[in-house]
């Protein structure tokens, strides 16, 4: 069992939890499933915090209705629960940390295996795009470099910062021929899985990137 | 143009016919149960529905001969055919192939499935297909390469079609690999399974998971599985992710399959299906269009808690019943190490909260690991006994953990040096085919174990208890389900273990 050590809230959806992380070892990208005791409940969640960290963090989403997103809204510092874990090929390969550039291009909560790979490898030659609904959805953007993230936001209209654009990721990467080496670059997707396909078809179809090079994490 | 979507008759020495269009490995029975493949439904449904010609040809399931299938296939001679197949039938229909190129020269071979898409190199090499198709969204890819076959007059020189590998037509020895087809597509531009194409009926009586027919299996919700990480799955691949549909689109074709099929139990073989939110606004919708008092009952595979409590409480409620679920074994040493990411504790508490609403669990339990103690295995046969013998679950199936082509199981034993075959056929899941720290014959006396549980007093009470539920499920549970259960377990016990029942 893990017990909760601290938690954080961006907005009242959207927070961090932080769990002690005992022998726990992960490659960035990877997720764990989270049960609670006794509530016959498992969901997975990306890792979040650097596989240096001594804490383990997950970036959290309370969904309206949902079941154990809510149930980890509730949790209080000092309570436990069931990590199992770590799974999944969602990772950079150590020939992509060293030689290429990567592209991150996440959905809302789908930032949250980003950050984990960022801190954990101090990542300088990557570009991030990022979809959410309002600003105040934003997470962790102090830990990405301003001029190599793009920030999408659908439901706003007054945007007011350098690299904050108005509508969805789609419209971004319209123009991803101005990032230098984007042909050869390593595109990691995650998130919503109807922008992940939508995406997809952009860099496939019309940018002609070769599919070998897109690696995606569809969380719902 | 023409094109078939086909499944040949397979027959081994035992006269047993290959069910081919299963979630595993193939394995061979006297009276198969004809599974409709969903996917290559919808695939058939998309096509015809961009005005192909499609032709639904399944050889078993309109339980023809051999012979009598080959002949037809070539008398129709499509221009396109497709077929799926996984290892321990690789060689006959790389045998096949050729023999079928060699009466129709001029028709394009097609293969899928979980050996030749993770090797497609080998299967061009060793047969005549023209074209591997490497992805589990076979009907995007398969409309997107007959598109371009058709602007480009089935010539194989040039394909951009992404998710296959084909030998060039013009320089028959080069072999392109066009790149991974998208994993995650959106599913509500899949199509919802155009029934008489595919002759439903043909699946809708012989399958033993109903407990009312006519039965169906229902287009998807979830292609792939959410969860995708158990070791020994053909759902567990870096090249695989999940896709989903929405709830609207499927429940209004549940409720098409109910009012003008006339449908009375429909199972989703997503690899796992609807979970929490998604579940419980799926099983309002069922209630809200009163389709949960038309007498159909529903089903649906799923993993340990992906179901709590309160969606159970409203899957009751909407009539669902039958829940397949994978209890891969007994101990918590080999649930961790299959990564199942549940422990037997978590197990039992789910399968308590099931049955309290009355849903019937049908447990798909494996045994044959390569590591696999008498200890772990005694673990099994116990824990199931004690689950079927309180009413935790109705049902069993019990198979032999045969690696499944590619997964990180398959990969382990490969590199641990565990694999006692090199045979492809072997691998149909009639015998152990790793090495293992125990004779071979304790994994088939606890299969013979397991299965035996359907006549023993103990199991018979308790469902006799359950009879003063007076639940209408329960009664047919008892008396008709049990007589086919009966056949079913005699099937299972001559195929697992060779020996005439
Ligand atoms: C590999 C993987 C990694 C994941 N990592 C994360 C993560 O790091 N952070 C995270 O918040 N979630 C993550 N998820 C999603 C998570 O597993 C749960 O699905 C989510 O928390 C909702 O669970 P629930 O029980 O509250 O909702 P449920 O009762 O299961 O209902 C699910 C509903 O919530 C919606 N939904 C699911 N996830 C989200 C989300 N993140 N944002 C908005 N809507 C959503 C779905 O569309 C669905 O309708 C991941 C999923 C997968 C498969
Ligand atoms: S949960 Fe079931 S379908 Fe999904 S990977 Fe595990 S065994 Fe396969």
């Amino acid at each position: 069992m893990h017990k909760l050590i601290r938690k954080e809230y961006i907005n009242e959806n959207l927070f961090k939890i932080f769990f002690d992380k005992k022998d726990l070892k992960f490659f960035p990208g990877q997720h764990f499933s989270l049960s609670i005791p006794n509530k016959s409940i498992n969901r997975e969640y990306s890792s979040y915090t650097s596989s240096n960290d001594k804490e383990l963090g997950f970036l959290i989403r309370r969904v309206e209705g949902g079941i154990m997103s809510n149930l980890l809204d509730k949790m209080e510092v000092g309570d436990e629960l069931n990590i199992y874990g770590p799974y999944g090929s969602f990772v950079l390969k150590d020939e992509y940390i060293e030689n290429k550039q990567i592209i991150f291009i996440a959905s809302g909560t789908g930032i949250a295996p980003f950050v984990s790979m960022k801190e954990t490898y101090n990542l300088d030659n990557y570009k991030l795009f990022v979809g959410i609904r309002e600003t105040r959805d934003l997470a962790d953007a102090e830990k990405f470099d301003e001029s190599k993230s793009y920030y999408c936001i659908s439901r706003e209209d007054n945007i007011s910062k350098n690299n904050h654009y108005k509508g969805r990721i789609n419209n971004q990467l319209e123009k991803i021929e101005y990032i230098k080496d984007y042909e050869n670059s390593i595109y990691m997707i995650c998130g919503n899985s109807y922008m992940i396909s939508d995406v997809y078809d952009i860099l496939v179809k019309e940018k002609k990137i070769n599919p070998n090079n897109i690696i995606t994490e569809s969380f719902f | 143009m023409k094109i078939s979507i086909s499944y040949p008759p397979i027959i081994n020495h035992l006269g047993q016919k290959a069910m081919v269009s299963q979630n595993r490995n193939v394995q061979y029975f006297k009276k198969p149960t004809y599974l409709l493949p969903v996917v290559q439904a919808q695939a058939a449904t998309k096509l015809k529905k961009n005005g192909f010609d499609v032709i639904w040809d399944d050889g078993n399931a309109e339980l023809k001969t051999f012979d009598k299938w080959y002949l037809d296939l070539i008398k129709i001679k499509p221009d396109l055919i497709f077929m799926e197949g996984t290892t321990p039938v690789m060689h006959f229909l790389w045998d096949l192939s050729k023999k079928i190129k060699k009466e129709l020269p001029n028709t394009i071979l097609v293969i899928g499935g979980y050996h030749a898409m993770r090797q497609p190199q080998e299967t061009l090499l060793k047969s005549d297909f023209d074209i591997v198709l490497k992805s589990t969204n076979l009907d995007f890819v398969l409309l997107e390469l007959c598109n371009e076959l058709k602007i480009n007059n089935l010539s194989l020189n040039k394909i951009e079609t992404k998710g296959i590998t084909y030998r060039k037509q013009d320089t028959l020895d080069e072999i392109i690999d066009n790149g991974a087809f998208k994993m995650v597509e959106n599913l509500d531009s899949s199509e919802i399974v155009d029934r008489n194409l595919v002759k439903w009926k043909n699946y809708a009586y012989e399958n033993g998971n109903f407990l009312q027919t006519p039965g169906t299996y229902s287009s998807s919700v979830i292609r792939d599985c959410m969860f995708g990480k158990c070791t020994f799955c053909r759902y567990n691949g870096p090249e695989l992710s999940f896709s989903k549909m929405s709830i609207t689109k499927s429940v209004d074709e549940y409720e098409d399959l109910i009012i003008n099929h006339g449908v009375k139990e429909i199972f989703d073989d997503s690899g796992v299906w609807f979970r929490g939110k998604d579940a419980i606004d799926f099983a309002k919708e069922i209630i809200r269009r009163g389709l949960h008092r038309k007498g159909c009952y529903f089903g649906f595979n799923t993993r340990f808690e992906y179901l709590d409590e309160e969606t159970i409480k409203w899957l009751a409620k909407a009539n669902f019943r039958f829940i397949l679920i994978g209890l891969e074994s007994g101990s918590n040493y080999t649930l961790n190490k299959l990564n199942k990411g549940y422990s037997m504790r978590e197990i039992r508490m789910n399968l308590e909260l099931m049955t309290k609403y009355g849903l019937h669990p049908h447990l798909t339990i494996m045994v044959g690991y390569y590591w696999e103690t008498k200890e772990m295995l005694d673990e099994t046969v116990n824990v199931v006994k004690d689950f079927m013998f309180k009413g935790l679950a109705r049902t069993l199936q019990v198979t032999i953990c045969t690696p499944v082509d590619y997964t990180p199981y398959h990969i382990e034993c490969v590199e641990k040096k565990k694999l006692i075959v090199d045979n492809y056929n072997d691998f149909d899941m009639s015998k152990v085919i790793v090495k293992t720290p125990i004779d071979h014959s304790y994994y088939y006396k606890a299969i013979k174990e397991m299965y035996s549980i359907a006549f023993h007093p103990k199991f018979i009470i308790r469902q006799i208890i359950f009879l003063f539920n007076f639940k209408k499920r329960d009664w047919q549970f008892l008396f008709t389900y049990s007589i086919r259960a009966i056949r079913r377990v005699n099937q299972h016990i001559f195929n697992l273990t060779n020996k005439a029942s």
